[in-house]
């Protein structure tokens, strides 16, 4: 029975971290349409940026602090010129622009950085603390709580906010909103800072549990895209529990099944969920093809 | 006159709004059947479905006495059934002669392995296809342009192109969805000769349209719909004295 | 075989004494090894120009299609010692057999959807390769493949062979571009609704076309594996899927030709990257990989047509020019109104 409950900790713990990259691309993807699949490098950008500054004699969190706003503006910058660049172009030209970003984004952290893993000092000490009979790494609770911290922020942000609301009625309907005055090319903007912001916090967090090197984000972007997939691709609750359904199934997988099965398990779910219910467990029937 | 196409009870929601409401009407061989009424009316929801674009959610369709409701889209061109489209659905990047070619699909049958071979069957095929591309392209004036790249050809040459695509495989019905949209007067009585040609040559016709002038010239029965039901049916002359007809376009004011 | 040729005209021409030429006239073996890779990417890369530029659907898993032709071969001739000549069909069957349920299950996909199947489809395939050791022989990989009785013994008959194979594809799918299948293809990466209409089973192609790119990369996977001899999961994965759709993407996804040129272009970039990379010190990381990314974005933003069309397109716009300088001013008539752009296969 411990065994169950230490293999649904770890699942949480990672599930975590899909929920925040989740959360980014559907945060890109209701305002602007557009499904960025470098998401997954903004958490590389982040845990690399701060050991980078680190490496330079920097305290932890004002390294922590420049890293976010470097992510960040990396993020406008992709968006401001060249997502915006291609506006019309096909919904096959946009896919291959973001794996091209992707790609990019990963070459240019292996040139930087080379291909070395790196560490990062966990937030408090190395030691896992004992719940219930079960593990957890002090990072995994640092985690969760951030978390659990970007979710009630993006909550309150969506839902309590003057900016939140234009972001929804951007979502919503952009003709609509560009009447009322909103400009959806600035929401736009606004949507890919938050998904670059929190992304980077969430790589950053996650750092010194897996260590993070160049190519983490591949493997990250495709469990979150599965997440959001599944989740139904416009609804952030359902996001997040889609989010934390995968790295329980997956950690349950490795647990039981065997530990080399464990990235397969995440795209046999991706796999299942895009034959099966395109529109995932909560989404909408419209939202279903995988087009734009 | 015998029915080609039968439409009864015909019924189209989306989420709680009937766009189309037990809408019944029928197209006899060798007609032309103008199908009219302000906007919103459902018109081209009606022609969605009869072309198999859109299943209804209630009510049947009958092709030549068949059923069509187990016919998935694509066997709608074996029928005989084909159609133009309201939006204009060209295949740019390719000629205006293999636009048309893309017409005579269904009444060929050469296979992908066939085709890559460039087994004799596929070339005599291929020079059949060609054939009745440019004899079409002849028929709608477009001969010259035959080697240009669709994407090029100024609007209202891409509506001829669409209608000699969809004529290029003899069909049966024609199904035609406001095709005189955006095209000036010479344009528009060109096009009607054309339909009428069309009808002489033993296809029939269902017209969606606007142009009142083209209507009238060459439709044999009208039927008029107003927000999802049908409200009158008859001869030009009978549905231009119509008062509901009338009155569902100057009336509420909701175009 | 003439009919196979069609009429194709100048430009295979010149292709076909490029390739004659090539291992005869380059200095050394490094070079036919070259020509070789590029032969090998440019099976695969037609066939995914197949997939993508005409049917419109991206497929993000080619590199696990290749790898699956390399190990069926190499498991049937090494395990069960068949001919090389036998299991290159197998080679060439079993990818398609897995894109065809592959693609039956996902047919109903578009877009983006499409392109995570494929992704993950691949990265099964690649932990598959590597998790099934008792076959495969798992992240050590095989050896000891046998190479092909009488090409195989020198390279220069690897490259005739392999070019051979080549040329095959790139006839077919010539051939398939201008014919009514082909027409379906472009059709449907237009306008399905308009396809549809004409009596063009729209999953029925996009199935069609996606088991015939896998058969393509099988029947490269398989020559990569005798070629090699040996062979291990790692070329397999995304890095190369990527690789194989910058080459379609920068050469023009709607040409058959654009492939074949990107392939040459991404291969020469690689091997010169290769030696940037010896002579600048202390360069560290995948220049590949970043290069390759750069390529993808730029030409999305600034030449989404790809090479070979935009070279066309420029030719023609001479042709007209020099063409009307020519003409002495005439009374234009009311139906050329319209710039025409003269098409070429």
């Amino acid at each position: 029975m411990t065994e169950l409950l230490q293999y649904i900790a770890n699942g949480l713990v990672s599930g975590g971290i899909y929920a925040i990259v989740a959360v980014g691309f559907i945060t890109i993807y209701r305002v602007s349409k557009v499904i960025n699949l470098a998401q997954g490098e903004f958490l590389m950008l982040g845990g690399m940026f701060t050991v980078a500054l680190i490496g330079v004699n920097l305290p932890y969190g004002v390294a922590v602090l420049l890293a976010i706003l470097a992510v960040t503006l990396i993020a406008i910058v992709l968006q401001k010129y060249v997502i915006a660049y291609v506006k019309n172009a096909s919904a096959l030209s946009l896919i291959i622009l973001t794996i091209g970003l992707s790609t990019l984004f990963r070459g240019a952290a292996s040139m930087v950085w080379g291909k070395d893993a790196y560490a990062l000092e966990p937030i408090t000490s190395n030691n896992p603390v004992s719940v219930a009979g079960v593990t957890i790494a002090q990072q995994g609770l640092w985690i969760l709580a951030t978390v659990l911290v970007v979710l009630l922020f993006l909550k309150y942000l969506m839902d309590k906010t003057m900016l939140g609301k234009k972001i929804n009625a951007c979502a919503i309907n952009p003709m609509a909103a560009r009447l009322m005055g909103i400009n959806p090319a600035r929401m736009s903007m606004i949507a890919f800072a938050i998904s670059g912001a929190t992304g980077a916090l969430a790589g950053i967090v996650i750092a010194p549990l897996n260590v993070t090197s160049y190519d983490v984000g591949t493997l990250l972007g495709i469990k979150g895209f599965a997440a959001a997939i599944l989740g139904g691709l416009g609804n952030p609750v359902g996001t997040v529990v889609a989010a934390f359904l995968i790295g329980i199934v997956e950690s349950l997988g490795a647990g039981y099944i065997s530990s080399g099965m464990k990235d397969a398990i995440a795209f046999l779910v991706l796999i299942a969920v895009l034959l099966i219910k395109p529109s995932g467990i909560f989404g909408e029937r419209s939202v279903g093809k995988g087009g734009l | 006159m015998t029915a080609l196409l039968e439409v009864q009870n015909l019924s189209r929601d989306f989420g709680g709004v009937r766009a189309v409401n037990q809408v019944q009407f029928e197209v006899r061989q060798g007609e032309i059947l103008a199908l009219i009424g302000p906007n919103g009316a459902g018109k081209s929801t009606v022609l969605n479905m009869v072309s198999g674009v859109i299943p209804p959610s209630e009510g049947e369709i009958r092709f030549n006495g068949q059923a069509l409701s187990k016919v998935a889209g694509y066997e709608y061109a074996f029928f005989g059934i084909t159609r133009t489209f309201q939006n204009l659905q060209t295949f740019d990047d390719m000629t205006v002669l293999e636009n048309v070619m893309v017409g005579m699909h269904a009444k060929t049958h050469s296979s992908l392995i066939a085709c890559g071979l460039r087994l004799s069957r596929a070339r005599r095929e291929e020079q059949e296809m060609r054939e009745q591309a440019m004899k079409w392209l002849r028929l709608v004036g477009l001969e010259p342009l035959a080697t240009a790249v669709a994407g090029s050809l100024p609007y209202g040459k891409l509506r001829l192109m669409e209608i000699a695509r969809a004529m290029v495989s003899q069909p049966k019905l024609l199904l035609l969805d406001e095709p005189a949209a955006g095209l000036n007067h010479t344009e528009t009585a060109e096009m009607s000769a054309l339909f009428q040609k069309i009808r002489r040559d033993g296809t029939s016709i269902l017209l969606v349209e606007h142009d009142m002038d083209m209507i009238m010239s060459i439709a044999d029965r009208i039927v008029v719909l107003d927000q999802g039901t049908k409200i009158a049916e008859g001869s030009p002359r009978e549905i231009q004295e119509n008062p509901a007809v009338i009155a569902a376009y100057l009336g509420t004011g909701e175009e | 075989m003439k009919q196979l040729l069609g009429n194709w005209g100048k430009g295979f021409a010149i292709y076909l004494v490029l390739m004659i030429l090539y291992p005869l006239v380059v200095p050394d073996a490094y070079f036919r090894s070259v020509g070789i890779v590029i032969g090998l990417h440019a099976i695969v890369t037609i066939g995914l120009c197949l997939v993508m530029g005409l049917a419109g659907q991206i497929s993000l898993g080619q590199a696990a299609f290749w790898g699956i032709g390399a190990y069926t071969s190499a498991v049937l001739t090494t395990k069960y010692g068949l001919s090389p000549f036998v299991t290159l069909i197998v080679a060439a069957a079993v990818p398609a057999l897995f894109a065809f349920i592959l693609g039956r299950a996902i047919a109903g996909l578009q877009g983006y959807y499409l392109a995570m199947a494929t992704l993950a489809f691949g990265y099964i395939a690649q932990i598959g390769m590597t998790e099934w050791e008792s076959v495969t022989g798992g992240a050590s990989g095989m050896i000891s493949i046998p190479t092909i009785p009488f090409f195989g013994d020198t390279e220069t008959g690897m490259f005739y062979l392999i070019w051979g194979i080549v040329t095959l594809v790139l006839l077919f799918s010539l051939n398939l571009f201008h014919s009514r299948v082909g027409r379906a293809f472009r059709a449907i990466h237009k306008s399905e609704i308009a396809a549809t209409s004409m009596g063009i089973d729209v999953r029925r192609f996009k199935l069609n076309a996606f088991v015939l790119s896998g058969a393509f990369a099988g029947i490269s996977g398989g020559l990569y594996a005798h070629y090699m001899g040996i062979l291990d999961p790692q070329p397999f994965g995304m890095h190369e899927s990527i690789k194989f759709l910058t080459m379609v993407v920068i050469g023009g996804m709607s040409s058959i030709w654009g492939a074949l040129v990107g392939t040459v272009l991404i291969n020469f970039i690689s091997e010169g990257l290769i030696l940037l990379g010896e002579v600048i010190p202390g360069l560290k990381g995948d220049l590949d990989t970043i290069v390759f990314g750069a390529i993808l974005v730029l030409i999305v933003m600034f030449m989404p047509e790809g090479l070979v069309p935009r070279l066309r397109a420029i030719r023609e716009k001479a042709q007209a020019k020099k063409a009307k300088g020519k003409m002495a001013p005439a009374p234009s008539t009311q139906s050329e109104q319209a710039t025409e752009r003269k098409a070429i296969p």
